[in-house]
C-alpha cells in the first residue's frame, strides 16, 4: 500500500530534523522589534512605544509596506495549505483503496451484518475523505487568487 | 450395527474434525470469527532529545539502508530483525512508530515467500492487537493494512476486514487532525 507511506527515509529524516531542531532551540523570546501598540499593557498606556515615527512621505510609505508584510504573514499561507491539501488528498486515496479491499471481502459474506456494517462505514469514510480533499483544494484556490 | 459407544466416539471425532477444518494449517487461527474492528489510538508526544535517542534513530536508519542495499530476502530479514532487537532508549516516544515500521517491513519481507505468511502474521498480530493502543501515525495504518493483506493470504477474512477497518479509522483520525 504505497499511498499510506511517506517513505521510511523521509520519516527518519523528519525525526532527525525534529530532534536537532528541538535540541538546538530554546524557548522563543521576543523578536526585538519595537512596534506601536504591542506593549501588552492592555491599552492603559496611550503614549507611543518604541522609536519616534516620522511623518514624512518616505517613512509613511515604509510603515505601509511593513503593515502589508505583517498582514500577509497573518493570512494562512497558500503554500502550507497546499501541503495540507496534498496530505488530505493522499489520505483520501489511501482510505478509498483500503475500503475497496474491505468491501470486496464483505461481498463474500453477504449475510453477515458485521461485514456489511464495516463496509458501509468504510464507504462513508471514503466519501468524507474525498469531500474533505475537494473542499481543501477549492478553499486553497480561492485564497491564492489575487484580491480584487 | 453401530454401538452407542461407537456413535459417541464418531460424534466426538466429527466435532474435532469440524473444528480442525475451521482453523488454518498452523492450527492456532480460528477462522469464521467475527471481525474485530476495535481501535484505540494515542498521540505521539515527542520526548526531550537525548544522545541515546539520536543514536537509536541513526541505528534504525542504518538498518533500513542495509535492507535497501540488498535484494537478498534473507539478508533483508536479518537486518530488519536486528533493528527490532535494538534496545529502545527510555523516553523516546518516536521509537514506537519506528518499531512499527520495522515490523511492517519485516512482515512484508517474510511474506514475499509463501511459507513466510504465517511467520509474518505471528510477528504483526500481537503488535497490532485490538487491546493495544496504537500511535496516531501513518505507520499504524500501514501496519494494519499489511496485517489485512497477510490475513487475506492466510484466508482469514475476519482478521483482514477487522484490520482494514481499523486502518481506515486511523487514517480518518489523521484526516480530522489535519482539518483542525
Amino acid at each position: 500500500m504505497s499511498t499510506t507511506r511517506p517513505t521510511t527515509g523521509t520519516r527518519l529524516a523528519r525525526a532527525l530534523v525534529c530532534a536537532l531542531l528541538t535540541a538546538g532551540c530554546g524557548p522563543q523570546t521576543g523578536g526585538g522589534t519595537v512596534t506601536p501598540g504591542t506593549s501588552g499593557s492592555g491599552g492603559s498606556d496611550p503614549d507611543p512605544q518604541g522609536v519616534t515615527e516620522g511623518e514624512g512621505m518616505g517613512e509613511l510609505r515604509k510603515r505601509l509596506g511593513d503593515l502589508v508584510d505583517r498582514e500577509r504573514g497573518l493570512r494562512p499561507s497558500a503554500t502550507s495549505d497546499a501541503g495540507k491539501c496534498e496530505e488530505l488528498c493522499e489520505l483520501a486515496t489511501s482510505i478509498c483503496s483500503v475500503q475497496e479491499k474491505l468491501c470486496e471481502l464483505a461481498d463474500d459474506h453477504p449475510d453477515d451484518d458485521a461485514y456489511q456494517g464495516l463496509c458501509r462505514e468504510a464507504r462513508n469514510e471514503c466519501r468524507e475523505a474525498q469531500e474533505s480533499c475537494v473542499r481543501c483544494v477549492e478553499t486553497n484556490q480561492n485564497q491564492s487568487l489575487p484580491p480584487q | 450395527m453401530r454401538s452407542p459407544r461407537n456413535f459417541v466416539l464418531g460424534t466426538v471425532m466429527a466435532a474435532m474434525l469440524a473444528s480442525l477444518g475451521a482453523c488454518d494449517p498452523e492450527g492456532d487461527r480460528e477462522l469464521g470469527a467475527s471481525p474485530d474492528a476495535r481501535i484505540s489510538i494515542h498521540a505521539v508526544q515527542p520526548g526531550a532529545p537525548t544522545r541515546e535517542g539520536l543514536a537509536y534513530i541513526e541505528a534504525v536508519a542504518r538498518v533500513h539502508a542495509e535492507a535497501d542495499g540488498t535484494t537478498d530476502v534473507d539478508a533483508q530479514g536479518a537486518a530488519l530483525r536486528r533493528g527490532l532487537a535494538l534496545p529502545v532508549p527510555a523516553g523516546l516516544a518516536e521509537a514506537e512508530v519506528l518499531r512499527l515500521e520495522l515490523a511492517t517491513r519485516l512482515g512484508e519481507t517474510l511474506a514475499s515467500r509463501p511459507e513466510g505468511v504465517a511467520v509474518a502474521l505471528d510477528l504483526l498480530e500481537p503488535m497490532l492487537d485490538p487491546e493495544r493502543s496504537l500511535p496516531l501515525d501513518r505507520a499504524s495504518a500501514r501496519a494494519l493494512v499489511t496485517l489485512g493483506d497477510l490475513a487475506v493470504e492466510a484466508g482469514d477474512d475476519a482478521l483482514a476486514v477487522g484490520s482494514y477497518s481499523r486502518a481506515i479509522r486511523v487514517m480518518s483520525s489523521l484526516r480530522k487532525e489535519l482539518e483542525r
